[in-house]
This record gives structure tokens, sequence and C-alpha cells, in this order.
């Protein structure tokens, strides 16, 4: 099974190809003012703007390094209630974004009630990461809202927000 | 003031105890005197007597020679007749006897009379009839004649017996008067004894109690006045003498003790202070003798190090004397030194001004290498850019394969291989980057160290201009001071022969203080062997305790 592997500092994780949309180079994002910490803005994609999370915010509090390596991954999660609609989209930033690996097996690890988004352990023949289960990445009423903004934005077409500059 | 004295005292109570005495012995004495006939000895005296008066027929009474005369009248035989008669002889002598006795015997009065008078009278009667007519008769044995006379003779002892009953009636009553009298004036002076007795018993109570309490109050004071004397003995001299208010010999002995421990005080006392002056001058000689002799030993020290440095100028003077020859002679060699120093320095300045040109080419040489490393760095900088997209396009192509499925599998592999070689291209490109920035950086460094190389060069170029002027400047000084080392050298000269006198004058100086030294030591000692003295005087003293 193939996987991209990402970092936040030292913690190694592995996002599924499958669900992978695409890796996109760092970019300006539409700021979201009181939006909670790890939600770092919106972007627009393929004509979606999609919610972007900064990884290493959720996880170390502290925002992503600044380098080439670091990289926007846009995601599709699980198709919502109303099947309809598109596939829902998340956009993750993540650093050491370089490299696809093949996961052989997977591993249970410790189910953390406070961090739902921690998947199993993936072995790969050199190391061991750490799935990322993408659905519960978001926090809930966040993800309540996204959807409901996203769908509201397929509706009709804002003239405020306009394209982001590449 | 013989009044209270022990003596006085004792001779006191030892005349009222003879008084007492003497008095009860002439009371016994005359008591012994008139009652002397009740005693002891005197009854069994008068026991004997009686006992013989008792049995013997009583020789003044003639009733025996009667009875005799009796007997012969009625005797026929003539031998126990004339021993009868012989008897009656002795009976008449005896009463005779008797009668004289009595005569002298009694007292004037009407027994004596009838002793003397009728009942001798009316005896002698008797005694010449029965002499004169009855023993005569009876001898001739004419018996009327004596039975006549005995008539008479009787009659005359009857006379005689009445004068004698009488005597008895008087004498027994005189005797019974006596008697009474006798038991009344014995009662009488037994009364008197026990009186005197009782009063002897009370002097001698009184003498006793009064000379207990002469004993216990000299003993008293006997013991005061020996404790005082121990204290005083012991050196104490604090003690209080107690003032007594009456005088005896105890009182004078205490107030002599007094007097002494007084004396005593004052003599201790002055004795103290005077050694406490004695050792306070002995100490103030002491320190100022040792005072004396670190002033000397300093002065000494300080003449022995005068002359030492003396010693140091004069030898140093003659140092200075070799040094100033040798460096008059480095002088000379100096100025010409200097003068060939100044024609090198020409030389020197013209490779200086050629060496600050060929710096200054340098410097702009190297400035054309850095703007070349700076193109480099930008053209690394693309690539890396390049690198990094193509592995960007790899992932994303190859996960666009993954979900091609089975038709995306060969693309996925020339993905792999693309971002393979995407990555060594990075690294290449990093490694570039950093040789590049080292080279930079080295470049920087030689261009700093050749500006730096310049500007020394530029001041070498001054420096050596004024070395020369220096140099010039040396040359014209060394000759002037050629001339003053010779005046120089005249000065030193006679400065170490000073030195030297210096040096000599010190030495005796230090002689002198060492002999000074000396002397004060000794009587450092006298001083304190006179302290020790005089502490061993203060401890001896201070045995005395004077209640300082």
């Amino acid at each position: 099974m193939l996987a991209l592997a990402c970092a936040a500092g030292t913690l190694r994780f592995a996002i599924p190809a499958r669900n992978i949309v695409r890796v996109l180079p760092r970019q300006a994002l539409l700021p979201l003012p009181t939006a909670p910490d790890c939600i770092v803005g919106m972007l627009r994609f393929q004509g979606q703007l999609v919610t972007t999370l900064d990884l290493c915010q959720l996880v170390l509090n502290r925002p992503a390094l600044t380098c080439p390596a670091t990289r926007i991954v846009i995601v599709k999660l699980a198709p919502g209630t109303d099947s309809d609609s598109q596939p829902r989209l998340l956009a993750l930033i993540a650093e050491d974004v370089l490299d696809l690996v093949a996961v052989t097996h997977s591993e249970k690890g410790l189910a953390l009630p406070d961090a739902a988004w921690l998947g199993d352990f993936a072995r790969t023949e050199q190391l061991t990461l750490q799935w990322l289960v993408l659905e519960k990445l978001m926090p809930e009423t966040l993800a309540e809202l996204s959807s409901t903004m996203q769908t509201l934005l397929q509706s009709q077409t804002d003239p405020l927000i306009s394209p982001s500059a590449p | 003031m013989f009044k209270n004295r022990f003596s006085s005292r004792l001779l006191l109570l030892m005349c009222l105890f003879f008084m007492g005495f003497a008095g009860f012995g002439l009371v016994v004495m005359r008591t012994l005197d008139r009652v002397k006939v009740t005693g002891v000895v005197y009854d069994s005296v008068i026991l004997n007597k009686d006992l013989i008066a008792d049995i013997l027929p009583p020789p003044g009474y003639i009733i025996e020679a009667y009875l005799l005369a009796r007997l012969q009248l009625d005797e026929t035989d003539a031998d126990r007749n004339r021993m009868l008669q012989a008897s009656g002889e002795r009976l008449q002598f005896e009463f005779i006897e008797s009668n004289e006795r009595w005569r002298k015997t009694l007292a004037q009065g009407e027994l004596r009379d009838l002793m003397t008078g009728a009942a001798l009278t009316s005896a002698n009667e008797f005694f010449s009839l029965r002499d004169q007519t009855f023993q005569p008769a009876l001898i001739a044995q004419d018996f009327e004649l004596a039975r006549s006379t005995m008539a008479q003779m009787h009659r005359a002892y009857e006379a005689h017996r009445v004068a004698i009953d009488r005597v008895v009636e008087l004498a027994r009553a005189q005797y019974q008067v006596a008697e009474k009298q006798a038991v009344e004036e014995v009662a009488a002076s037994q009364r008197k004894l026990a009186m005197i007795g009782f009063a002897l018993l009370c002097v001698v109570a009184f003498v006793a109690l009064a000379a207990y309490q002469m004993t216990r109050k000299l003993a008293q004071r006997v013991s005061m006045a020996s404790t005082i004397a121990e204290r005083i003995a012991a050196g104490n001299l604090t003690t209080e003498i107690p003032v007594l208010s009456d005088s005896d010999e105890i009182t004078e002995l205490l107030s002599a003790i007094g007097k002494m421990n007084n004396g005593l005080k004052a003599l201790v006392t002055r004795a103290k202070q005077s050694t406490i002056e004695l050792m306070s001058t002995a100490t103030e000689y002491a320190a100022t003798s040792r005072q004396q002799e670190a002033t000397v030993q300093s002065f000494g020290a300080s003449t022995n190090e005068i002359a030492a440095a003396v010693k140091q100028i004069s030898a140093t003077s003659v140092e200075l004397l070799a040094t100033m020859d040798k460096v008059n002679t480095v002088a000379t060699q100096t100025a010409d030194l200097a003068e060939q120093g100044q024609i090198g320095l020409k030389s020197l300045d013209t490779t200086m001004d050629k060496l600050a040109l060929a710096a200054g080419n340098m410097a702009a040489r190297l400035a054309v290498i850095r703007e070349e490393a700076a193109e480099i760095t930008s053209v690394v900088t693309t690539i890396a850019k390049v690198a990094d997209q193509t592995n960007l396009l790899s992932i994303n192509a190859a996960i666009e394969a993954e979900k091609a499925g089975e038709q995306g599998l060969g693309f996925l592999v020339l993905a792999r291989e693309i971002r393979r070689l995407a990555d060594q291209t990075a690294v290449a490109s990093l490694d570039i980057e950093q040789m590049v920035k080292q080279m930079q950086s080295a470049v920087s460094a030689g261009v700093m160290e050749i500006d730096h190389f310049a500007e020394e060069v530029k001041n070498g170029v001054g420096g050596v201009t004024r070395v020369g002027g220096q140099f010039g400047q040396i040359i014209g000084q060394v000759k002037v001071l050629s001339e003053r080392f010779d005046v120089v050298n005249l000065g030193m000269r006679a400065q170490s022969q000073g030195a030297r006198q210096i040096g000599e004058s010190m030495g005796q100086l230090t002689d002198g203080a060492r002999q000074t030294s000396i002397s004060l030591r000794e009587f450092n000692g006298a001083t304190e062997s006179l302290r020790d003295a005089v502490a061993s005087l203060k401890q001896e003293i201070a045995q005395f305790n004077v209640g300082e």
C-alpha cells in the first residue's frame, strides 16, 4: 500500500496515497480570523475553497518551518451524509513531504481519546510511521461548519472571494 | 581599778571561804567545849567509874567501917579481929582522903558545907570512938565497954548517915538540873551548827557559781583572744578587735592584740604600697631599658644598613665607572651603526612603495572573483528550485499512477526514478552552494587581509621615514653624550672615595652601638632580678590581708 511520508518535527506520519488529491508547494492562504490555532486559512483549489490545517500547530503547537520540503497536501475525506455533493477536501501543511513509501503492514497503537486522529502504526522496510486518521483531524464543530460553508460556496459564486495569487 | 580583776575576785572568794570556815570552826570549838560531858569518850570513862563506885563500898560513906566494927564485936578470934581492924583503918584513911578531895573539888555551897561539916564531924567522932575506946576495949576483951562504945558509935554513924543522905539528895538534885541544862544547850548548839552549816553551804554554792561564771568568762575571752591571735598569725589583719566595757587582764590582752594588729596592718600596708611603687619603678626601669636597648639595636641595625648601603654605593659607583667606559665605547659604535642604518633605510623605502602597488592589484583581482562567485550562487539556486519542483512533480505523478491502479504501475517506477534524480540534484546543488559560500568567505577574508597589508605597508613607509630622521638625531646626541661621560666619570670617582670613608665611620659607630647594647642588656638583667625580688616580696606581703 502506497503512502506519503510526512513529518511534524521529529514525529513521522503516513497519509494513504489513495486519499491524496494533490501535493502543492506552499502558497499564500486566505486568512481566517478567530479560527483555532491549527486552522491557518483557506486555500483556493480547482475552484473550491479548502480549509487548511497546520499539522505542526496541531501536534507541536508551533507553525511549520518555512523551507521547500514543507508542502501542502490536499486530501479528500470520506463523503458526507448528503451523497450528491462532491467529496470534501482538506489541505494539510506538513514538513518533509519528499517521498512516497510502500507500507508493508499495519499494527495497532494506543487509542488516545484526546487525539483521535492518531491511527495505527505503519511499517515499511526501513522505518515505522503512524497513520493519520484524516476524518478526525478537524475539530468536530469546525468540520460541520466547513461542510455547510462548502455547500454555500457551491450554490453561489461570491465575488468577494477572489482566487489567491500562486 | 582592782574591782573587776580576776585575781582580786579570786582573792575575795578565798577570803569569803576562809571567813566562813573560820566562823564555822569557832562555833564548833565552843560547842565542843561546852557540851563535851555528853561525848562518847566521856561516857566510857564515866561508865567505868560508875561501875567501880557501884561495886566498891563508898569511900565517902562510913557504912562499911560501922559494919566492920559490928563484926569485930561478935568476933572471938583474935587474928580475924586484927584483920578487921586493919580493914577499918584502911577505910578510915580512904574516907579522909575522899573527903579531902571533895572539899577541894566541890563548889562553895550547902553541899560542900554538909560534906566538910556534919558528915565529917560525925565520921571523925565515930572514928575517934572506935580507935580510942572500942578497939582497946576489944583488945582488953572488955565487952561491956565495947558494947556501950558501940552504942555511942552507932549514934555518930546515924548522924553521919543523915548528913550523907542529905548530901546525896542535894547532889542528885544538882545533877538533874545540870543534865537538863546540858541537853538544852546541846539542842541549841545543834540548831546553831545547822544554821551555820547552811550558811556555809550557801557561801560554798555562791563561791562555786561565781567561780564557774568567772572561768566561763575567762575561757570565752581567752578563746576569743586566741582566735584573733590565730587569725593575725595566719596573716588576716582585718580582724575586728571587740571593745569590752569591763576591764580585766583579757581585755588588756585583747587591746594589746588590737594595738599589735593595727601596728602590723599599718606596717604591712606601708610595705605593700612600697612594694607596688617599687614594682612599678622596676617595671618602668625594665621598660625604659628595653626601649633603650631596642633603640640602640635599631640604631645598630640602621648603622649596619647604612654601612652596607654605603658599601654598595661605593661598589656600584666603581661598577658604574666601568660601565660608563663601556657605554662610551658602545655609544661611539652606535653612532657608526646609526649612520649605516640611515643608508639602509633609504633602499627599504623604495621596496615598500613597490609592495603597496602589488597589494592594490591583488585586491582588484579578488573583487572580480567575488562577483563571479555570486553569479555561481544564483545559478545553483535555480538548479535547487528545479530539483524541488521535479520532486513535487514526481510525487504527484506517483499519486496519480497509484490511483490508476494496474495501468499506472510502470509510471510509478518512473516517477520514483525521477524523484531520486531530483534528490541527487538537490544534494549536489546544496554541496555546490556550500563550496561557493566557503569560497566567497575566503575571498572576503583575502580582500580584507590585502587591504590591511596595504595599510601597513603605507604606515611602514611613513615609519621608515621617521626612523631615518630619528637615526640622525641619535647620531647627534651620541656625540654630545660622549663628551658628558668624561665629566660624569670624574664625579663618580670622587663619590666612590667619599662612600668608602663614610663606610669606615659607620663601622666605628656600629661597634659603639653594640657595646651600648651589651651594657643595656646587663642593666636589663639587673632590673629583671630586682623585679623578681620585689615580686617575691609582694607575694610574701600578700599573705597579709589588710582589707583593701
